[in-house]
């Protein structure tokens, strides 16, 4: 008895000590990050960690010195195209795995192993390609033509939510088709009220790429100072001009770039409710 | 009113499986109809497509003299319900029984009232608030079949309702739809596995075995006269015997046994004199007591009991007619033990006679 209490100490301690390490290794960069936000002293490059004195400008800089770097209104951008591409894609997505998961056609089969291996190539191969179709379209350098990009191949991330779909009885579409309903009815009132969970994820997702996005930005907006992102106008403080001036600035805007997605993540958490179908078949 | 025709109905799956053969029915108004047969045998397809959720492949159907077969599954007035019950579980017990009448679009409170009172009918009142979720298995049957009752359906279709649900339930149930349907007197029909289930509750039984009906019939006529060996095996618990002998001279011959066949089967013999044929004997109809054996003199063997199950107020008893096994039902008041040899007696009048090649009935 007491040989097996020992052993299942050691086996605690063991496995806390690399949850420590672990969770060390993680939150030291943002640690790091968030000291740096406050520090007084300018430069990129210190030969100490701690910050000698702290300071809030670097925050309050960040919305009121807009002459070189407009911080508020890259920030207002991204949350605009964030918000936009989340509600356009997460419908996309979702109806798209619907069908996908729920109608049978002749090329369901082929089409979801496509874009399944399209999924597969990274985005940004195309992007040459997709600058020169906006460009002919005249849309380059809008913040309607980021919306489109993120958006536009989000369907093809059916997968999760199609598996999620799959896992809803078929008879209870089926008891609300005698119910008189159609397949509209029975997607907005049955099955996505069923999918809580996973609406929260595609939306979380969808609501992500385009808050982190560098390398589309980049392409489209070219010099369009004024439709920038916070990722791509944050990257302009580090160059090898501004960098000395602005890097706590920077870290400062790194760290509020963080706040949104934080407060969604809390808010949608709430839904994510384990076993919603209970009770709807069987005994 | 609500009569339904199924004409030459067949289904023939997308991979080529043909699951339903020449299905034809005429379904009077106010019949409850039970589609009985095992598992795979094209019942459950059947009831999907009259519900409108499989496609027919060929043949009609008719409901109410209307040509249905392209008829959208709202559009039929029918109300289904579902083995798994499939009650929306994110809706309370009222939502659930309310969903369709909303999707109808019908005023509030005439939707109240057919919720409340279809709730009374089912005694499930007090559930109205809660979901699926927090109901028992009976409870919520209780709240599908309270979701079919509020749409005042013309006809219900049940498949096999009450499988999931424990025995003692299960014949509570059982004895809760008959009285529903003689309340609703909505033309009803229903798929079970379970042969108790269609003896209890049909006007007319459908016996289907891979794809095509064996017989359709009263309980009675299914029971008593059944057309083929399927079918007298299916219908009864326990299944009837069968025993392989030649018919000669007015006599059955089995192994080293033979019995006198009353007069009433000699007509429809006459003509296999000589012939191997099947007996068959349901179990109740082996009889221990002195009364039979005096009736039917020839009859009486002596029956070695390799087997004996007591059900309480009765046992079965496993043995062998000549080497062929036979099961035998007694009452419980007689003490018989496992390896007793006792003398049973057969009903001789209650004999059926199939063709041992076709399996079909003689007699």
């Amino acid at each position: 008895m007491k040989n097996m209490r020992t052993q299942e100490r050691i086996a605690n301690g063991f496995i806390h000590s690399i949850l420590g390490i672990l969770s060390f290794v993680w939150i030291l960069p943002i640690f790091w990050l968030v000291l740096i936000s406050f520090r007084k002293e300018p430069g990129s490059y210190t030969s100490y960690i701690l910050p000698k004195s702290y300071t809030f400008d670097n925050y309050i800089k960040l919305f009121t010195d807009t002459s070189l770097f407009n911080y508020p209104r890259w920030f207002l951008n991204t949350l605009i195209v964030a918000i936009c591409t989340a509600a356009v894609s997460t419908i996309l997505v979702l109806m798209t795995s619907y069908a996908l998961s729920r109608l049978r056609f002749k090329m369901r089969k082929p089409m979801m192993n496509i874009a399944l291996i399209l999924g597969m190539f990274p985005g940004f191969m195309a992007m040459i390609a997709i600058y020169h179709i906006l460009k002919s379209f005249g849309l380059t350098q809008t913040l309607f033509a980021l919306v489109l990009v993120y958006s536009g191949g989000a369907a093809m991330g059916y997968y999760i939510s199609k598996g999620f779909f799959d896992t809803i009885p078929k008879a209870i579409d089926e008891s609300a088709m005698l119910d008189g309903a159609n397949k509209n009815t029975i997607f907005w009132k049955i099955t996505l009220p069923l999918s809580k969970p996973i609406v929260i994820y595609t939306i979380l997702m969808s609501f992500m790429g385009p808050w982190m996005d560098f390398i589309f930005v980049s392409v489209i907006m070219k010099d369009n100072y004024q439709n920038y992102t916070v990722a791509l106008g944050l990257y302009r403080m580090l160059s090898r001009e501004n960098i000395f001036m602005y890097f706590t600035r920077f870290a400062a805007g790194a760290v509020l770039i963080a706040i949104p997605i934080s407060i969604l993540f809390i808010y949608m958490q709430k839904f994510y409710v384990s076993g919603i179908t209970g009770g709807s078949t069987k005994g | 009113m609500a009569t339904l025709q199924l004409k030459g109905i067949n289904k023939i799956y997308d991979n080529n499986v043909q699951a339903v053969f020449d299905f034809n029915l005429d379904i009077k108004d106010k019949e409850f109809i039970v589609l009985v047969g095992p598992s795979g045998c094209g019942k459950s397809t059947t009831l999907r497509m009259i519900a409108g959720l499989e496609e027919i492949s060929s043949g009609e159907l008719f409901i109410n003299d209307k040509f249905s077969n392209l008829t959208a599954p709202k559009d039929r007035d029918i109300a289904m319900v579902f083995q798994s019950y499939a009650l929306y579980p994110h809706m309370t017990v009222y939502e659930n029984m309310a969903f369709g009448l909303r999707l109808k679009k019908l005023p509030k409170h005439e939707i109240d009232e057919r919720v409340k009172e279809a709730a009374r009918i089912l005694e499930i009142e007090n559930f109205l608030d809660r979901k699926p979720k927090a109901l028992s298995g009976g409870q919520r049957q209780r709240v599908a079949l309270g979701r079919a009752i509020v749409r005042n359906a013309q006809v219900f279709l049940m498949d096999e309702p009450l499988s999931n649900l424990d025995a003692k339930l299960r014949v509570q149930m059982r004895s809760e739809i008959i009285k529903l349907h003689e309340r609703l007197n909505a033309t009803t029909i229903y798929v079970t596995h379970d042969q108790t289930e269609a003896m209890t509750m049909a006007t007319r039984i459908v016996v289907m075995k891979d794809g095509y009906i064996q017989q359709i019939g009263t309980p009675k006529e299914i029971y008593n006269h059944p057309n083929n060996m399927f079918v007298a095996n299916f219908i009864g618990a326990p299944a009837m015997n069968f025993i392989t002998g030649k018919y000669a001279k007015g006599r059955f011959e089995v192994d080293n046994k033979s019995f006198m066949v009353p007069k009433m089967f000699s007509e429809a013999l006459k003509d296999l004199e000589g012939k191997e044929l099947v007996l068959g004997i349901r179990p109740e109809d082996i009889h221990y007591e002195g009364i039979v054996a005096e009736t039917f003199p020839d009859t009486p063997f002596d029956f070695n009991i390799e087997v004996s199950e007591l059900l309480g107020h009765e046992f079965i008893l496993h043995g062998r007619f000549g080497n062929q096994p036979i099961l035998a039902k007694v009452s419980a008041r007689v003490d018989v033990h496992a390896h007793d040899t006792i003398k049973l007696a057969m009903d001789v009048t209650k004999l059926h006679f199939f063709d041992k090649e076709t399996t079909k009935a003689i007699i």
